[in-house]
């Protein structure tokens, strides 16, 4: 780096662009369709240029908050829940190397996404994929940390359920 | 592992990693393209003075001297090499698909400065790496301007006619002139003839270049292929007798220094020096100029000039720091050329372009365009394309399949 100053904003820009990308990307996906999830994510870093000066530390949280005022100016639809996890499960595909029980697991998770709501799937999903503090993470949900707290807690609690190894088959039947 | 991690990290799996990826490769050049060409709200002077700021000269047409030097070669006469017509030093072998690949979708037109600056921001990025070889695989498709034997054939017809007639014409000194000029213009016109076919022959070429001494490893004409614009030009090839195109067509191992110069224009740049130009902006343009001050061919004028040997240095092995900062002299500097996002090479790899036009050998103006395409993630160059006005298949397509450093010949780059 000994060519450009670090002050440089084209390049700050940049790096705000290759860090934070996929995961603004990733969560306009949680609510539109790709092209216009693309969209949104365009304009949301061009209002980040245009404030590049006045960029919070961490960026991410304020940056999701910025799609999440584009989605709801789009008047993009909230989904259901079960549209949502539909959505999910089109979208991801399974990194090399996943066994079949994390395939089942999965599959168990999703079914039981379906059946939460779709601020608890948020909660959940923005605690997962970016790693934010409560705090962060009530922010970008337009919500206090607290509600947010409970979201996240209901969710997790119902994923762990699922999750947790089903009772051997030998002794449902003894029991029967 | 607790329960919320176990939930954390199945809900990590849902995430949709292969869509993002792929948007993020698609999306960044013009992203970043439009966001910086437009204006910030706040205290940013030196932004809107840049944006006005008037480019300084730069010659479009002319960027691409070198490579239409590579481009237009024909068999030597005098020479006795194969008659390939495709045997410049600095060309190398290619893909089968002649076809300008350019995407109908997905291409944009992004501003040249903002791309410039943005590649150079991206190539102060990239890692400084040395070795003491400098490896290149590269893939060069070109247009078959001569059917080899037959152009032969009508050379060596030629030359035999031009001795016995410089034999009978000795002593008439005035008529021996006179039939000099008109053989001179035959064999033009040989030269520049063109098949009634379009037809492309594409190989590949490895290069080990030590970067200290004159040695090394080419490997020429690796996977040798002819390709036919469409199914009609092959029918009329075939109606012309099927004529072998391809020339040499068997891979050649030659050991000791591979052909080739790192820029017509500037004879003292070598292989081995490039690495030690400057790394700042400034001192990099002063450089060039004082390398136009010296160059053998001052007639096209220092901003084609400036272009030329920018795409020329932009191949060769430059350090990262002298990378970018050629990257901001060509944005200074650069007028007349035109870009595009998401711009497919020879490999289908996409990156973004920049074209700039030349006059034709006829020189009509504008009927040449030569593109280069870059990798917007690494600034690397993947190909520089020469097009003629009005086809599809580019007169040469060069595709840098592969460049860097390695230990010795024969060893292929880590990254």
């Amino acid at each position: 780096m000994t060519v450009l100053s670090v002050d440089d904003p084209e390049e700050r820009f940049t790096g705000l662009y290759d860090r934070h990308y996929r995961n603004v990307l990733g969560y306009a996906l949680l609510r539109a369709e790709p092209a216009m999830a693309e969209d949104l994510t365009s304009e949301t870093f061009l209002v980040a240029w245009r404030r590049l000066d006045d960029l919070p530390d961490p960026p991410l949280p304020w940056l999701l908050g910025v799609t999440r005022n584009l989605l709801r100016n789009q008047r993009v639809r909230r989904l259901r829940s079960d549209e949502l996890v539909a959505r999910l499960a089109a979208l991801s595909t399974f990194a090399e190397g996943d066994v079949a029980e994390r395939v089942a697991n999965r599959q168990e998770a999703l079914a039981v996404l379906a059946g939460l709501r779709e601020q608890d799937v948020e909660a959940v999903v923005l605690a997962s994929w970016y790693g934010l503090t409560p705090e962060e993470a009530a922010q970008v949900a337009g919500c206090s940390a607290r509600t947010y707290n409970v979201r996240l807690h209901r969710a997790r609690r119902r994923l762990a359920d699922a999750l947790r190894p089903a009772p051997p088959f030998t002794f449902f039947q003894e029991q029967a | 592992m607790n329960e919320n991690d176990a939930v954390n990290e199945l809900i990590a799996t849902l995430r949709p990693d292969a869509l993002t990826e792929d948007a993020y490769r698609r999306r960044r050049s013009a992203d970043l393209a439009r966001a910086i060409d437009s204006p910030r709200t706040r205290h940013n002077p030196r932004r809107s003075a840049m944006s006005q700021r008037r480019p300084l000269l730069l010659i479009a047409g002319t960027a691409a001297a070198g490579l239409a030097a590579a481009v237009i070669v024909v068999p030597h006469l005098s020479s006795g090499n194969s008659p390939r017509p495709d045997s410049s030093g600095r060309l190398a072998i290619g893909t089968s698909t002649p076809k300008t690949t350019a995407s109908s979708t997905g291409v944009r037109t992004v501003n040249v400065r903002t791309v410039l600056l943005a590649a150079a921001t991206v190539a102060a990025k990239e890692p400084v790496d040395a070795g003491r070889f400098w490896y290149s695989r590269v893939h060069t498709s070109q247009l078959v301007r001569v059917a080899p034997k037959e152009y032969m054939t009508k050379i060596r017809a030629l030359i035999a006619e031009q001795e016995a007639r410089t034999k009978e014409l000795k002593g008439r000194p005035a008529e021996l002139k006179a039939y000099t000029k008109d053989w001179n213009k035959r064999v033009t016109e040989l030269k520049m003839a063109r098949l009634p076919y379009i037809a492309t022959r594409a190989e590949t070429t490895e290069t080990w270049r030590s970067l200290k001494h004159g040695t090394g490893r080419e490997v020429r004409d690796q996977d040798v292929r002819i390709a036919f614009a469409t199914p009609e030009d092959e029918a009329k090839w075939k109606r012309a007798g099927s004529p072998t195109l391809s020339g040499d067509d068997r891979p050649r191992t030659k050991e000791g220094a591979p052909e080739g110069i790192v820029s017509i224009d500037n004879p003292s740049l070598t292989w081995s020096n490039v690495s030690k130009l400057p790394t700042d902006k400034e001192g990099l343009k002063a450089r060039l100029k004082s390398l136009y001050a010296q160059s053998p061919d001052k007639g096209k004028g220092l901003a084609a000039y400036m272009s030329a040997t920018g795409w020329d240095l932009l191949t060769a092995p430059i350090t990262p720091g002298t990378r970018a900062a050629l990257y901001q002299v060509l944005a200074d500097t650069a007028s007349g050329l035109t870009s595009h996002a998401g711009v497919a090479d020879g490999l289908g790899r996409t990156g973004v372009s920049l074209e700039t036009t030349g006059p034709d050998d006829y020189d009509r103006p504008g009927r040449i365009t030569y593109r280069l395409i870059f990798d917007d993630r690494t600034a690397k160059v993947l190909e520089l394309d020469v097009i003629e006005a009005g086809t599809s298949t580019p007169l040469l397509r060069q595709t840098f399949e592969t460049t860097g450093y390695v230990d010795k010949p024969g060893d292929l780059p880590q990254r």
